[in-house]
């Protein structure tokens, strides 16, 4: 029986009934260009956001005892100055989106689904950091968490389907985006980057989060690829725990090429470095 | 004595540790502290660590395995990695390359 596909126009308009894309995210994205202007914005931003500011101030004050400082951190600008801007940035960025998502998730599987999508956003800043392609790695952090973004949406509009659809990928041993398309006439890729553009995410981060399943289309993009190897890795590497979701059956030439990415000796420091990240940020961020 | 190599979150970090690589702080683009590979940890380069916003260093620490517990730790460690790659193309020399680095990853 012949499915009919669901619209960009239903996608939209649900998800807008179910939650608001987190406003700090955007702001962080516009100003990443410039130092300056991004610490006053992330300041503003976490300063609004109680949850984010107790995150920020906790892991600052545990910094702070260990270097015996007399005094317990409670400003932003502190926090900032003792554990370093990329820290305090992530911080809030996973928070953030963490608090979005996590509107759309429903059972076990979500939160499985969630911790992957933060083994990846680590992996994707990790490999930005190791080849020598020019990728802003808040970008990649942010295209990694979201790459996945789709299948969150499948899961709080249809969570019955999407849950046999997982079951029938693990059963048949096949991508799940392969058993979307026969289920709801589109992928998760494809809704992802409808929602992405909805946004109005950077070009790079829809692209990398509408193609990371067809890396190789993807010729002028450094993003597509990342999302690509480090989702690859991220199951190679089993970051969000073991079992049957874990499969690798290729990675792509054309994109390790494109980043430079060579699997040799020195892939064992970057594994280690990302499987080390990846545990700490999804201990702490599950707190 | 045998070693095993660990990345750990800089607060794990404790006095005496041996670093198992160079751990380097880079600020501006220049490197604005460094500890060589080898170096055991004192209290004062924890918080020199800290104070140039190092989040992870790499370690050794003494492996008190048996040669049979390793091998058979090896052997588990292998056969997950096949149950994961089992739908790989194996002609495709990428792959080969990524599933034999995961592996002696692993079996490290």
């Amino acid at each position: 029986m012949a499915v009919l596909p669901i619209e960009r126009k239903r996608v939209i308009e649900l998800s807008d009934a179910l939650a608001s894309f987190p406003r700090t995210v955007s702001e962080i994205l516009a100003t990443i260009d410039d130092p300056d202007g991004n610490l006053n914005v992330l300041v503003g931003c976490i300063n609004h956001d109680p949850i984010i500011a107790a995150r920020v101030l906790s892991v600052a004050n545990r910094a702070a005892a260990r270097a015996r400082r007399d005094t317990d951190v409670t400003d932003i600008y502190t926090a900032t100055s003792l554990i370093g801007m990329t820290r305090v940035r992530e911080i809030t960025l996973i928070s953030a989106l963490k608090a979005f998502v996590g509107k759309m998730i429903s059972d076990e599987g979500g939160v499985r689904q969630w911790q992957h999508s933060v083994a990846v956003g680590v992996c994707c800043e990790e490999i930005a950091a190791h080849v020598e392609a020019p990728i802003s790695v808040d970008s990649s952090l942010i295209a990694g968490l979201l790459h996945d973004i789709g299948q969150f949406w499948f899961q709080a509009i249809e969570p019955e389907t999407f849950r046999a659809c997982r079951l029938e990928a693990r059963a048949r041993n096949v991508g799940i985006e392969q058993v979307e398309r026969a289920h709801f006439g589109v992928d998760h890729s494809t809704v992802g980057r409808w929602l992405a553009e909805h946004w109005e995410l950077p070009d790079d981060i829809c692209a990398a989060i509408g193609g990371h399943h067809a890396p190789d289309s993807a010729a002028d993009s450094f993003m597509v690829p990342l999302v690509h190897v480090a989702e690859v890795l991220s199951n190679a590497l089993e970051l969000s725990g073991g079992g049957d979701a874990n499969h690798v059956s290729y990675v792509s030439s054309a994109a390790c090429r494109k980043l430079g990415l060579v699997w040799g000796e020195d892939s064992q420091s970057l594994f280690g470095r990302i499987e080390a990240r990846a545990q700490h940020a999804n201990a702490f961020f599950s707190a | 004595m045998r070693t095993r190599h660990h990345y750990i979150p800089i607060v794990d970090a404790r006095e005496g540790m041996v670093l198992a690589a160079p751990s380097n702080a880079v600020r501006g683009g220049s490197m604005s502290f460094s500890l060589p590979t080898g170096h055991a940890l004192t209290d004062e380069n924890l918080h020199q660590l800290q104070a140039h916003h190092v989040e992870f260093i790499f370690v050794m620490k003494p492996d008190t395995r048996s040669d049979e517990q390793v091998a058979i730790d090896a052997a588990m460690a292998a056969r997950r990695i096949i149950k994961i790659f089992e739908a790989a193309d194996f002609s495709d020399a990428n792959t080969a390359a990524l599933f034999d680095q995961v592996l002696c990853y692993r079996s490290a």
